[in-house]
C-alpha cells in the first residue's frame, strides 16, 4: 500500500494541475489579504448571521472555506478520478494489488492532501495576514486555530463525499461536473423549497427544512462554524460530517467491489 | 506434465440476464502458449479480465499458481497484462509511465525500466507524451508494462493489434523467445489466427461464452490434416499405382493433373517414392488440410 502512495505521489509530482491548484490558492489568499476581502465560491447571498458590522477578516476568511471544497476536486480527480478515466486503474488491480489496497490507498493518499491543503491554506492566510494587514486584522491564534479544528470535520466529510461520486462515477468529467454542482444545486434547491413551501403556507416543511437541512449545507455550516455556532450545532454539524467522512466511502466501497474496472 | 499455472472450474460470468462466460473449463500448464480463439463477444477478454481481478465471476472458480501456497496480492504480481487495449496517463512519457508502475510494484532497479523499454523498441521516445503516441507504440508500452517484472504468467488481449507486419513478426519473434528463454507462460488472443497459430502450443476454441475444444497443436495438426494433394500429368497411372501397389482406394481424382490422398497411413514422402520409382512424373505433392480459421469456422458450425 505504501508504494501505491509513493506511485501516486511520484505521478501528481510530475502532473501540472497539482501546481496550477497550489499557485491558485496562494492568489487567492494573497488577493483575500490584499483586499480585505474573503474570496468565496457561492450562489448563496443570504447566508444566516449579522452582516450589518464589518467581519474580521480571519473569520471571514474562515467563513469562505467552501473554496477548499473546490479546490480539493482537483486532488480526488488527480489521484483518483483520472486513474479509473483512463482505465489505468486496471494495470494495478490486474497486476499490483487487490482492489481492497487500491482503495485504501486512494482514501489514505487524498485525505492526507486535502488535510495538508486545508493546513496550508489556513496557515498561508494567517501569516499572511498578520504582518500586511496589522492587527486591526487580525486574530488570536487560539482562536483561529480552534475554527480550523471544528472545520476539519466537515472538510473531511466533503472529501468524502467527493471519493464517493469518484468511485461509483469512475468518469472524469462527469465527476467534476457532479462535484462542483451538487452543493450549488443543493443550495438552490432547499431556498426554492423553502420559499414555495411558505409561500404555499406549508410552514411546517419550511421551517423543517430550514431548521434542520439547511443549517447543515457546506456553506452554511462552515459561515457558522467561523461566527456563532452554539455547542449543540457544533455538536450535531461534526457528528453528520463525521459521518459522511466515514460512511459514505464504505457505501462506496461496496460498490466499488463488485464492480467493472 | 508440467505444473498447472491456471485452472478454472465451471467459470461463469453474467451481465444482468446475458451470459457472457457460461462454465468454462481451462488448464493452462507452466511453459504454454495458451490461444484463446472466438468470434469478437466470444468471451475470450472476458476469461482474462475474471482471471485478473478486473471482473467479478458470477460462478465457479478459478485458481492461478494452485501448487503454490501464497497470498493473492503475490500471485498478481507473478502476472504480467495487456487487456482490452494500452491504458496509460497521457500528460506522461513511456519511461514516466512505466516508472509509475515500477514504483507500486516495488521495483528499484530502474535498469528493469529500460530493458522493458529497449526490448519493445522505446527506449528512443524520450520526452514525447504518452498522448503523442502511434496505436503501435501504444500497443508496445502496454507490452512492456506486462513483461516490466518479469512475470511467470502473461495475459495478452490482442497484443499485435495496431502494429505493423515487420512489428508483427518481432512480436512473434520476442513471444517465443520469453517462453523457450524464460519460461514465461503466455494466455494471448488474437483474431489473426495465422499468428496464434505460429506461436502457441495449445488452444481453446470459445463461442458465446462456452468452450467449444480445448486442443494441443499437435491434436489440432492431426485433427487438420485431411489428404496429400498429388500433382501428376498421368493421373490414370498413378491411380492404378495407389490401389494396386499400395493398397489405397481411399482418393479421390480432381481432375487431369491432380489427385488428392485421403488414406492416414502414408506419408507423402512415401507415396512420392512409391509413385517415382513406377515411372509417374510428379510435379507437386503436399499435405493439404483444414487451416486454422477452417476449422474453428467447422467448430462453430456443428455447434
Amino acid at each position: 500500500m505504501f508504494n501505491m502512495i509513493k506511485s501516486d505521489l511520484y505521478r501528481i509530482i510530475k502532473s501540472k494541475s497539482i501546481y496550477v491548484m497550489v499557485i491558485l490558492m496562494i492568489i487567492t489568499d494573497t488577493l483575500s489579504v490584499i483586499l480585505k476581502s474573503a474570496f468565496s465560491i457561492s450562489i448563496s447571498s443570504g447566508v444566516p448571521g449579522n452582516n450589518d458590522f464589518p467581519l474580521p477578516l480571519c473569520r471571514e476568511v474562515l467563513s469562505c472555506n467552501n473554496s477548499i471544497y473546490y479546490f480539493s476536486i482537483f486532488i480526488v480527480f488527480s489521484v483518483l478520478v483520472n486513474d479509473l478515466s483512463c482505465k489505468t486503474a486496471a494495470n494495478s488491480i490486474s497486476t499490483v494489488c487487490s482492489r481492497t489496497k487500491y482503495f485504501l490507498s486512494k482514501n489514505i493518499l487524498i485525505y492526507s492532501l486535502v488535510t495538508v491543503l486545508f493546513i496550508f491554506h489556513c496557515s498561508f492566510f494567517y501569516v499572511l495576514n498578520l504582518p500586511v494587514n496589522g492587527s486591526d486584522y487580525y486574530m488570536e491564534l487560539g482562536d483561529y486555530a480552534k475554527i480550523v479544528l471544528l472545520q476539519y470535520p466537515v472538510i473531511l466529510g466533503l472529501t468524502g463525499f467527493m471519493l464517493t461520486i469518484g468511485f461509483v462515477l469512475k468518469n472524469s468529467h462527469v465527476f467534476v461536473t457532479t462535484a462542483i454542482i451538487t452543493p450549488m444545486s443543493l443550495t438552490l434547491f432547499f431556498t426554492m423549497v423553502i420559499a414555495v413551501t411558505s409561500y404555499a403556507h406549508m410552514t411546517g416543511l419550511a421551517n423543517f427544512i430550514s431548521e434542520h437541512i439547511a443549517p447543515f449545507l457546506m456553506e452554511i455550516v462552515l459561515y457558522q462554524l467561523a461566527f456563532d455556532a452554539d455547542n449543540l450545532y457544533i455538536f450535531q454539524s461534526v457528528i453528520i460530517y463525521l459521518l459522511f467522512a466515514t460512511a459514505l466511502p464504505c457505501a462506496a466501497y461496496f460498490r466499488f467491489r463488485k464492480s467493472e474496472i | 506434465m508440467h505444473e498447472i499455472v491456471l485452472k478454472t472450474n465451471g467459470l461463469s460470468k453474467k451481465y444482468g440476464r446475458s451470459v457472457v462466460l457460461n462454465e468454462v473449463d481451462m488448464t493452462v500448464y507452466q511453459g504454454d502458449i495458451y490461444a484463446l480463439i472466438g468470434k469478437n463477444g466470444a468471451g475470450k477478454t472476458t476469461i482474462m479480465r475474471v482471471i485478473t481481478g478486473l471482473s467479478v465471476k458470477s460462478g465457479g472458480f478459478f485458481e492461478l499458481f494452485p501448487n503454490e501456497r501464497r497470498s493473492s496480492s503475490f500471485d498478481k504480481k507473478r502476472l504480467g497484462c495487456l487487456i482490452g487495449g494500452p491504458a496509460f496517463f497521457k500528460n506522461m512519457t513511456a519511461y514516466q509511465n512505466l516508472k509509475y508502475y515500477a514504483i507500486q510494484k516495488g521495483i528499484t532497479d530502474s535498469k528493469q525500466i529500460d530493458t522493458a523499454l529497449e526490448l519493445m523498441g522505446l527506449n528512443l521516445t524520450g520526452r514525447k507524451k504518452y498522448s503523442g503516441f502511434s496505436l503501435g507504440m501504444k500497443q508496445r508500452l502496454g507490452i512492456a508494462l506486462a513483461l516490466l517484472d518479469n512475470p511467470d504468467l502473461l495475459i495478452l488481449d490482442e497484443p499485435i493489434n495496431g502494429l505493423d507486419p515487420i512489428g508483427i513478426s518481432d512480436m512473434r519473434d520476442t513471444f517465443k523467445r520469453l517462453n523457450s528463454e524464460l519460461g514465461i507462460t503466455i494466455i494471448v488472443s488474437s483474431h489473426i489466427l495465422t499468428e496464434l497459430y505460429a506461436i502457441a502450443n495449445r488452444f481453446l476454441f470459445i463461442d458465446n461464452g462456452r468452450v467449444l475444444k480445448e486442443i494441443t497443436k499437435q491434436e489440432l495438426d492431426l485433427e487438420c490434416k485431411r489428404c496429400i494433394v498429388v500433382k501428376t500429368n498421368d493421373t490414370k497411372s498413378a491411380a492404378v499405382v495407389l490401389e494396386k501397389e499400395l493398397d489405397i482406394s481411399n482418393y479421390t481424382v480432381i481432375n487431369n493433373c491432380e489427385i488428392n490422398v485421403y488414406s492416414k497411413n502414408i506419408s507423402a514422402e512415401d507415396l512420392s517414392k512409391a509413385l517415382f520409382e513406377n515411372g509417374i512424373g510428379i510435379s507437386g505433392i503436399y499435405e493439404s488440410g483444414l487451416s486454422l480459421e477452417d476449422y474453428f469456422k467447422r467448430l462453430v458450425e456443428v455447434r
